[in-house]
């Protein structure tokens, strides 16, 4: 009787051990279906397309994704130089810039990441001369090329297009600016930053090119000469973004070497900087600081001119 | 017997049940304190003075106090005139400076001076070059901001 006692007690004992097993269990699924429910819808969508991405073969750099980061932020987006060439009354041409159809040419990310900032820099300066159709048909390549690198989800293609019809020119810019910087910081966040540099020395280079040919159409433009060699500093970033990815990849191996060889020239490019205190004063509640240094940039005919060559051959080499 | 096996049991339950409450509560205050300044992004590039182009946006998260500075740099060019704004859950600097300072880190403007806060600086860069955009705080209550950069020639 007493041993049957204690094996009902042992019963209970044990049915108690169970529900409170079951407990703690449902306890931890709530808290684990709370922390789910707790993460960023886009989360998911990331990971979905970071699974994708992981077919995309792309190096790691030999430095932290935070230092890299640091370094692609510094370059200032090709929109800039296009408005320093519109600001020397050079007209818009065409003809400088890639052929919208050749996106099919570009198989490999490298090749697409790559054109993907060449068309960028296409678009920016179409959008900034108000050539809305051109506009267009680089939307059109830049759609193909993000849906074959699989972030076409950053790109709002319809109002891009729409903006692009109705000439508003502030708007175009700065939908398509953002869409370019949020891809940027995508890649970064998903240590797929070597997509980004690829990105950023196609539109730089296209930039420069464009340069060199306006450029070359007017001779006299002192300015736009010294533009395009203040553009050494530039090219000091971008080959210090490629030297981590080198050691990983041949075809960043070859690219570096390429861009190398345009530093060599450039080096022959003197940057002459006086420092001066800055003034302030104050307009409409918004500080003006008016910095009282200046640069001299020393470059003469023979090295712009091998500027514009090595420069040619490179791009040539991209959109091909 | 029986009793004290169920008493130990629940004892058991609720200390586990209250260690996962309070997990909860800190995860929760975790979510409460983190910076989202998405938000402060945007309302900054709404807020661009006109003729000038957006071209980065700046997050900046202090940590709730835990880093003194955020910092950027960008290569500025000369002959081009850098306008920068700063958006806050407060709609005011809230303690906010930010420093422009170049490749040597001479500070060449501020959104701060004579004892006033601005919420946006315009810079007129007459030397190409690396510079450093820095945010740091004084008196800060959010630790939290956007912050966008934008040019004009």
């Amino acid at each position: 009787m007493k041993l049957l006692k204690i094996e009902t007690i042992n019963l209970e004992m044990r049915q108690e051990h169970f529900n409170c097993e079951n407990m703690d269990k449902y306890l931890l699924l709530i808290f684990l279906m709370m922390w789910i429910g707790c993460q960023s819808p886009r989360k998911n969508t990331e990971l979905a397309l970071l699974d994708s991405l992981e077919n995309l073969e792309i190096p790691q750099p030999n430095i932290s994704d935070e230092q890299i980061n640091a370094i692609i932020n510094q370059i200032p987006a090709p929109i800039e130089l296009s408005a320093m060439m519109k600001k020397s009354g050079a007209g818009y041409n065409k003809n400088y810039l890639n052929d919208p159809d050749k996106y099919s040419y570009y198989n490999t990310s490298f090749e697409q990441a790559l054109n993907l900032g060449i068309y960028g820099a296409d678009l920016g300066y179409s959008n900034l001369y108000e050539e809305n159709q051109q506009s267009i048909l680089y939307v059109g390549a830049i759609k193909e090329l993000v849906d074959e690198l699989r972030i076409g989800q950053f790109f709002n293609f319809e109002t891009i297009e729409r903006l692009a019809e109705k000439r508003d020119l502030d708007s175009l810019i700065l939908l398509t600016t953002q869409d370019f910087n949020e891809v940027n910081e995508y890649f970064q966040e998903q240590q797929r930053s070597g997509l980004s540099v690829l990105m950023i020395t196609g539109g730089w280079i296209e930039s420069l090119f464009i340069a060199n040919q306006v450029y070359e159409n007017n001779l006299e433009n002192t300015e736009l000469k010294e533009t395009i060699g203040e553009q050494k500093i530039v090219l000091e970033k971008i080959l210090e973004l490629l030297a981590h990815f080198r050691e990983s990849n041949e075809d960043f191996n070859r690219l570096y070497s390429e861009m190398e060889s345009l530093m060599n020239i450039y080096n022959e490019v003197v940057i002459e900087t006086t420092r001066g205190d800055p003034s302030y004063e104050e307009v409409e509640g918004v500080l003006v600081a008016s910095d009282n240094s200046t640069t001299i940039i020393h470059i003469n005919d023979e090295t712009i001119e091998k500027i514009q060559s090595v420069c040619t051959r490179i791009r040539d080499g991209f959109i091909s | 017997m029986d009793l004290l096996a169920k008493e130990y049991m629940m004892n058991k339950f609720l200390l586990k049940f209250s260690i996962l409450v309070f997990i909860i509560f800190l995860t929760g205050m975790h979510v409460y304190a983190q910076c989202e300044n998405n938000t402060q992004t945007r309302e900054c590039i709404s807020k661009i003075q006109n003729g000038f182009i957006y071209v980065k946006s700046f997050p900046i998260d202090g940590k709730n106090g835990l880093k003194e500075k955020v910092e950027y740099s960008y290569v500025m060019t000369r002959d081009t005139q850098y306008y920068l704004n700063l958006c806050t859950p407060e709609n005011d600097a809230d303690g906010i400076i930010i420093t422009i300072y170049d490749s040597e880190r001479n500070p060449v403007s501020t959104n701060y001076a004579d004892g006033r806060f601005f919420l946006a600086l315009i810079f007129q860069c007459n030397a190409t070059g690396i510079y450093y955009i820095s945010y740091t705080f004084d008196g800060s209550k959010n630790y939290c901001a956007g912050s966008t950069l934008a040019f004009k020639k």
